[in-house]
């Protein structure tokens, strides 16, 4: 599969490590060329320095032959601009969006394509997963 | 109307005065301290200080309520959130964003922004005109620039020089609106004759401009 991943903070860079070593072709966008240090050593994919927010650094990932687009900087408003490049104007067939605040994520309701992944409510979901099991043994 | 203006500087404060000066009510949302506290003294509108992408203070602000949100900061992907922000969970009708990157444009409509004002675009176009051709003028913009009303003055080498108005080739959406002939203004007709130094005065939408210049202004 060919992914490209948009932010490589400690999520995009984790993600694009894990999904690299299993043998997707990655393409990792990061604004901050410190951050792709953050990349494992054995990370063979492609490392784009620019803003996910022009078309041209998208382009440059080849955004347009991507099967997977998995939109993952720190920021709310910039990860639903690219996300919304994304859909629209390189239809790019599935993209999985990381989400800060989760009273964003009803933003994305309306869109198919769009699978969000809020961490807060993720990781609190879990919890209570697991706060319910145990309440039953 | 019920109008909450997002952003700070100069353009906010001006377009807040008039806007309150023609009856309708504002709100101004500034994460600027300082620039808040300035606002709320200076205008007679209700000033929100906070981060307009965060739900509650567009909740504060009255987003319900609002006819129309217009969301002025320097950050494309703040515009579009902040209006989305709006449109999707207040259900706010109108919403208006400055577009910063002209590459921005199509997806802001295509998303449902109503109204959209491509900086970069209006003031370089402008710009561009007066530097290709000082025999060019731009008179004015409708509707965020859709539709440009400009001057071009009749070179002697150039298409339209001697000929009648019905003999020039020119695009069917190109409108002629008026031919300056040493300071007298006549409306032109078919039959009217163009003549160099003339100065015409053009309706045309924009992606044209360059067409309806060439047939009069003359070629580079």
């Amino acid at each position: 599969m060919f992914i490209v991943i948009v932010g490589c903070g400690r999520t995009g860079s984790l993600l694009a490590g894990k999904l690299s070593r299993s043998g997707n072709e990655v393409v990792v966008i990061e604004k901050n060329p410190e951050s792709f240090a953050l990349l494992p050593v054995d990370f063979s994919g492609f490392e784009i320095e620019g803003d996910a927010a022009e078309s041209d650094i998208l382009l440059e990932g080849k955004i347009e032959s991507a099967d997977l687009l998995i939109v993952s900087t720190g920021n709310d408003q910039i990860n639903y601009l690219v996300s919304q490049m994304a859909r629209v104007n390189f239809d790019v067939p599935r993209i999985m969006v990381r989400t800060i605040d989760p009273a964003v994520e009803k933003m994305y309701e309306k869109e198919e394509r769009f699978e969000i992944f809020s961490q807060i409510s993720l990781l609190a979901e879990n919890m209570i997963n697991k706060i319910e099991r145990e309440g039953m043994r | 109307m019920e109008i909450i203006l997002v952003g700070g500087g100069k353009l906010i404060y001006h377009l807040a005065k008039k806007l309150i000066s023609k009856g309708h009510f504002v709100t101004i949302i500034n994460k600027d301290r300082k620039l808040a506290d300035d606002l709320a003294r200076e205008i007679k509108a209700t000033v929100v200080f906070g981060d307009a992408a965060d739900k509650k203070v567009l909740e504060d602000a009255g987003a319900y309520k609002a006819d129309n949100l217009v969301s002025l900061t320097q950050k494309d992907h703040s515009n579009l959130f902040i209006c989305k922000m709006a449109m999707d969970y207040f259900g706010v009708e109108r919403t208006t964003a400055l577009v910063n990157n002209p590459e921005n444009e199509e997806l802001f409509n295509i998303l449902g922004i109503t109204g959209i004002f491509n900086v970069t675009d209006l003031i370089s176009s402008i710009i561009e005109q007066s530097v290709i051709s000082e025999d060019v003028s731009n008179l004015t913009m409708i509707e965020e620039g859709k539709l440009s009303i400009f001057q071009v003055e009749v070179a002697p080498d150039s298409a339209a020089a001697g000929k009648e108005i019905k003999e020039i080739d020119l695009p069917i959406s190109i409108v002629l609106g008026g031919i300056v002939r040493n300071g007298d203004i006549s409306i032109p007709r078919g039959g009217s004759k163009i003549q160099a130094g003339d100065k015409i005065v053009i309706i045309s939408l924009p992606e044209e401009q360059a067409e309806a210049i060439k047939v009069f202004g003359g070629e580079e």
